[in-house]
């Protein structure tokens, strides 16, 4: 499944016979253990999606997914 | 010197950014000396071979921890209202807080906000529980909305963010100041020098929030400092009461039995 993550295409590895993807998996591939550790919140399609759906949040191809983390601002 | 932002009492009437610092220990320096005990952050996206906004994040924790104080995530980039809702709930999740410095920028040039899509923002926002402090422009129609949104401070600009210009319609902030005695006023965006802070604090105003001035400056820790004794110093002007402004000359030394003078004219 070939989604954007962060603005750039992302291909998410699933099993031949899984028929839908959560947005967890997506985040497992996509983060480094050190990031899956840290702070960050998601949108799906520019909706905010809150961490205690990251298991219950499918997601399709193409889907747009934002994962942000703190940084400096004014 | 205390400042009240949705019942929580603060020491100082400084609110402080976290970004441009030459290095995340000079901005902790900074920020420390400042004596602000809220700092501004944001969100932003963030690949997994970048890592060191985690740095910037544990800094700033520090701070916060040290000076008892509060996170204010912002909205910055945002432009329009959907955006800046998404945003708010992520930081909301993230930092734990229901404060949201909401931005939403009309225009790329000077970064000014768009006034209606700030409206609908604040009204979605405050309708979730938010503690919206709505950044806008030195509108008094304007803020005059956002407080009856429910806005209990209201954060118009000095100038464009980032330009140091100061104050650039002291009218427009006077009469903001005059006609909105019951709303928390905080001066945002474009302040420069240390007596742009202490003018807005002779104003009336309750505090001021900048970055740039101090992240900027030559030296940012003592201009933190100078900082911190603007707004003190304003704030005790405010307090103390101007003399009333006169168009003609008055002598401030007493004038019977000078001495010397006018003994010609005799």
């Amino acid at each position: 499944m070939n989604v954007f993550i962060n603005g750039k295409n992302f291909t998410i590895a699933h099993s031949d016979n899984q028929h839908e993807c959560v947005i967890n998996q997506a985040l497992q591939q996509f983060l480094n253990e050190d990031q899956q550790q840290t702070t960050f919140a998601v949108a799906l399609n520019s909706d905010f999606v809150g961490r205690a759906d990251y298991d219950n949040t499918p997601i399709k191809d193409g889907d747009s997914i934002d994962v942000l983390f703190p940084i400096q601002g004014g | 010197m205390s400042l009240t932002i949705y019942g929580q009492q603060l020491d100082s009437r400084l609110l402080i950014g976290s970004a441009l610092y030459s290095s995340p220990q000079v901005m902790k320096e900074a920020i420390l000396a400042s004596g602000s005990q809220v700092v501004t952050l944001s969100l932003k996206r963030q690949n997994p071979a970048d890592n060191s906004g985690a740095k910037i994040w544990q800094y700033i924790q520090d701070i916060v921890t040290q000076t008892n104080g509060f996170l204010l995530p912002n909205t910055a980039g945002c432009k329009n209202a959907k955006e800046a809702i998404t945003l708010a709930r992520m930081s909301q999740e993230i930092f734990n807080t229901d404060w949201i410095k909401l931005e939403v920028i009309g225009d790329d040039y000077n970064l000014q906000p768009d006034p209606i899509e700030l409206l609908k923002a604040t009204e979605q926002l405050i309708s979730e529980g938010f503690k919206v402090l709505p950044y806008c422009t030195d509108d008094l129609v304007l803020c005059q909305r956002l407080s009856d949104l429910g806005c209990e401070v209201v954060m118009p600009w000095a100038s464009p963010i980032g330009t140091g210009k100061g104050l650039m319609n002291p009218y427009n902030l006077e009469t903001i100041r005059l006609r909105l005695p019951n709303t928390t006023l905080i001066l945002d965006a474009g302040i420069g020098k240390p007596s742009d802070a202490c003018l807005a604090m002779e104003m009336g105003y309750d505090g001021v929030l900048l970055n740039s001035a101090v992240a900027l400056a030559d030296d940012p820790v003592v201009m933190a400092k100078a900082f911190a004794l603007a707004l003190q110093a304003g704030e005790f002007g405010y307090s103390g009461g101007t003399m009333p402004e006169r168009q003609t000359a008055h002598p401030s030394t007493p004038t019977l039995d000078t001495p010397f003078w006018h003994q010609n004219e005799a």
